[in-house]
C-alpha cells in the first residue's frame, strides 16, 4: 500500500500545485519579457526609396553639402527636398529598378518623399549643426556613425513609445551603443543625453541645461 | 573665488523696464504667451490658477483724486542672481542658474511637480500646469516650434526667452563668432514693447545700453532688500515709486 512517494496533505498538495503554476508562470512571463517584449517596444522599418549614399558619396562623386547644407541664417536643411534630387534626376539616369520607381512614382508625380528620420530628437531638446560643423569642426561620423556611406537601403527600428530609433549596421561598423542587440550587429540611433554631456565635458564646452533643452 | 577680470568677462543678461514710459498696454505679456505656447484658459479670472509669465500690476500711490498717480509693473522673472531661492530649493535640479550667462533656466520635462519652488520665489513669478494645455481652435496651429510645450503637473516660467539665445548662437555660430552682439539677443517682451520701456542685454558689458541704464540714480529693483540681486531693473524718476517698490508689489 505504502509507494515511495510520500502522501501529501491535501493543504500541502495545494500549496505545490500553487507554487508550481506560480512558477512555470514565472519563467515563462520571464523568457516572454526577454525575447518578446523588445521585438514588440521596436517597430522595423525602410525607408520608402532605397537610397544609397556610398552610390551617390563614391560613383557619382558628390559630397555631403549639395544635400545637407545650411540656409543663410545658420538653419539646418536636414534631408534634401525633391528639388535638390530633381537636379539630376529628372529623368532616368541609369537602369537601375530602385532608381525607375524614384523617378515614376515620386518625381513625375511631383510626390515628395516621406524619408523617416532616426535621429530626430524628443520636442524638448534644441539641437544646432551649425554650433558643431562649423564652429566645432565635429565631423558627421562623430555623431551619425556611418550613415553616410550607406551600402544598403536603410532599416531601422523605432521604439513605438518614445520614437528614438537606431539603424542596424554590419559588425564591422562603429556603434553608439544601443544594449540588447546581438554582438555580430552594430547599431547607431538616436544620440542620448549622456552622450551630448560626454562631448561637451570633455571640449570643456559649457552644460547648461538651457543650452540643449526648450 | 573668482578674481575680477574673470567675473568681469562672464555674460550677466538682464533688463531694464522704465515704468515712467510704461503705458500698462500689455503688449509685452500678449507677445510673451505667444512667443512661449503659454496656454490660456477660457476663464482666465482665477489668477491664482491661471498661466502668465508675464504679469501687470498696477500700483496707486493711494491717494484721492486729483493726487491719484497710477504705474504699472510689468513683471517677467526677475532671473535672481544670488542665492537664487527657486535653485536652491528644487529637489530634482529641474530649474538652474547658468554661472556663464546667468540664465534661471527651467527644464519642465525634468520638473516633478512639488512646486516648492513657487513657495520660494518672492516675486510669484512660477505658474504650475494645473491641467493639459487646451489650444482653442486654430491656436494649436500656431504654437512657436522653438518651444515646447507643457504638460499637466510641472511649473514653468519666463526663461528670458533662452531660445532666442540658443537661435542667436546657432545663428552667430555659422559666421564663426562665438558671441552675440547687443540686438541679436532680445526676449519676446522687449521687442514687442511699442513705447520703448524695456531694453535688454549684458550687464557686465560696458558696451551695451542696460548696463549704463542700471547705474543712473532712476534704476531700483523690486524687494531689494531680500538681497536676491535681480537682474531685472526699473526706472523712474517718481520718489513715491522707487520707495514703494522695497515694500509692497
Ligand atoms: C544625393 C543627396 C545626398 C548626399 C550627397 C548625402 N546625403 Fe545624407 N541623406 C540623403 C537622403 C535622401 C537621406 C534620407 C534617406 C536615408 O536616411 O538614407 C539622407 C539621410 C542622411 C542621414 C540620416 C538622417 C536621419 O535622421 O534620418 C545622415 C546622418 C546623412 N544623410 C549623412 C550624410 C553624410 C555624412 C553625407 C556625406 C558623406 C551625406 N549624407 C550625403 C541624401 C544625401
Ligand atoms: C548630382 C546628381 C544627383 C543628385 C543630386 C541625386 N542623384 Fe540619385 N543618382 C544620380 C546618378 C548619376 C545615379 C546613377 C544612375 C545609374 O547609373 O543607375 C543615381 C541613382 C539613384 C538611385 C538608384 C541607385 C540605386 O541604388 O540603385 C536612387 C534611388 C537615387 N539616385 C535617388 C536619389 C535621391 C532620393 C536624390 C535626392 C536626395 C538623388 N538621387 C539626388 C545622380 C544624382
Ligand atoms: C554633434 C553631433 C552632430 C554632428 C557633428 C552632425 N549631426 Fe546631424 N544631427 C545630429 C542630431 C542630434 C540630429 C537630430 C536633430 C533634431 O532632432 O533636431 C541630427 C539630424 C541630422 C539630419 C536629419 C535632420 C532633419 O531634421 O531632417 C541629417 C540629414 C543630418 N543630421 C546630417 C548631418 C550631416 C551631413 C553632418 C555633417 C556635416 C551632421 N549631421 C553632423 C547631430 C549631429
Ligand atoms: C549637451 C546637451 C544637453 C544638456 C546640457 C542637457 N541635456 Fe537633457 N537631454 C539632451 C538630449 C539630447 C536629450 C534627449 C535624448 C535622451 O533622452 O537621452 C535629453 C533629455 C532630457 C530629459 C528627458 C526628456 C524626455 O522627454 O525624454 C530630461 C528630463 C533632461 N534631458 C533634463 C536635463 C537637465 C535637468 C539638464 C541640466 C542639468 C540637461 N537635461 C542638460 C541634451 C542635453
Ligand atoms: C563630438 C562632440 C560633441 C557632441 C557629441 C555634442 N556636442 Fe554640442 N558642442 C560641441 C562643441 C565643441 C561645442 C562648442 C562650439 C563652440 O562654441 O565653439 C558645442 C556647442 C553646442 C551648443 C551651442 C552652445 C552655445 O554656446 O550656444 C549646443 C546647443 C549644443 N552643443 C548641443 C548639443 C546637443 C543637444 C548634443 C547631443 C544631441 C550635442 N551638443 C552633442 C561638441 C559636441
Amino acid at each position: 500500500m505504502e509507494s515511495g512517494v510520500k502522501k501529501l496533505k491535501k493543504g500541502e498538495r495545494e500549496f505545490a500545485i500553487t507554487a508550481g503554476v506560480f512558477f512555470v508562470g514565472l519563467i515563462i512571463f520571464l523568457l516572454a519579457g526577454w525575447t518578446v517584449l523588445p521585438r514588440l517596444s521596436y517597430a522595423e522599418k525602410v525607408q520608402p526609396v532605397e537610397f544609397r549614399h556610398a552610390f551617390h558619396g563614391e560613383d557619382v562623386g558628390i559630397t555631403c553639402d549639395t544635400c545637407h547644407f545650411f540656409y543663410k541664417d545658420g538653419s539646418w536643411a536636414g534631408i534634401p527636398k525633391m528639388e535638390i534630387c530633381v537636379d539630376c534626376h529628372v529623368y532616368l539616369l541609369g537602369q537601375s529598378p530602385e532608381e525607375k520607381k524614384f523617378v515614376h512614382e515620386y518625381v513625375l508625380k511631383n510626390r515628395h518623399v516621406k524619408w523617416g528620420l532616426y535621429f530626430r530628437q524628443p520636442e524638448c531638446v534644441s539641437f544646432s549643426h551649425s554650433s558643431h560643423v562649423r564652429m566645432a569642426k565635429v565631423a558627421c561620423e562623430t555623431c551619425h556613425g556611418p550613415q553616410g556611406l550607406s551600402k544598403k537601403p536603410t532599416e531601422y527600428r523605432t521604439n513605438r513609445i518614445t520614437k528614438y530609433s537606431f539603424v542596424v549596421y554590419g559588425a564591422e561598423a562603429p556603434s553608439n551603443n544601443y544594449g540588447g542587440l546581438k554582438k555580430e550587429k552594430s547599431v547607431w540611433g538616436t544620440i542620448r543625453m549622456d552622450e551630448c554631456a560626454d562631448c561637451h565635458r570633455s571640449r570643456g564646452k559649457s552644460t547648461a541645461c538651457f543650452l540643449c533643452h526648450k | 573665488m573668482k578674481t575680477r577680470e574673470e567675473t568681469s568677462r562672464l555674460i550677466r543678461y538682464g533688463m531694464t523696464i522704465d515704468v515712467d514710459k510704461c503705458t500698462g498696454c500689455s503688449n509685452c505679456a500678449v507677445a510673451c504667451h505667444m512667443e512661449n505656447n503659454v496656454p490660456c484658459r477660457t476663464d482666465e479670472t482665477d489668477k491664482s490658477r491661471n498661466i502668465a509669465w508675464m504679469r501687470i500690476y498696477k500700483v496707486t500711490n493711494g491717494a484721492e483724486y486729483p493726487l491719484t498717480r497710477i504705474v504699472y509693473f510689468p513683471r517677467p522673472c526677475m532671473q535672481c542672481d544670488h542665492h537664487t531661492p527657486c535653485v536652491s530649493v528644487c529637489p530634482a535640479s529641474a530649474t538652474n542658474y547658468d554661472e556663464l550667462t546667468g540664465v534661471v533656466d527651467q527644464i519642465n520635462t525634468r520638473c516633478i511637480g512639488c512646486r516648492y519652488c513657487m513657495a520660494a520665489c518672492p516675486y510669484m513669478v512660477r505658474c504650475f500646469n494645473w491641467w493639459d494645455p487646451v489650444w482653442v481652435g486654430d491656436t494649436g496651429k500656431q504654437l512657436n516650434p522653438d518651444v515646447a510645450p507643457r504638460m499637466r503637473g510641472v511649473v514653468e516660467k519666463c526663461t528670458f526667452c533662452s531660445h532666442r539665445y540658443s537661435k542667436a548662437k546657432n545663428k552667430a555660430h555659422n559666421d564663426g563668432r562665438g558671441y552675440l552682439k547687443e540686438d541679436e539677443y532680445v526676449p519676446a517682451c522687449v521687442e514687442a514693447c511699442p513705447m520703448g520701456a524695456m531694453r535688454f542685454g549684458d550687464l557686465n558689458n560696458p558696451e551695451h545700453e542696460v548696463s549704463r541704464l542700471i547705474k543712473s540714480p532712476r534704476a531700483f529693483r523690486l524687494l531689494e532688500k531680500l538681497h536676491t540681486e535681480p537682474k531685472v531693473y526699473y526706472l523712474s524718476s517718481s520718489r513715491w515709486i522707487r520707495d514703494m517698490a522695497d515694500n509692497y508689489v
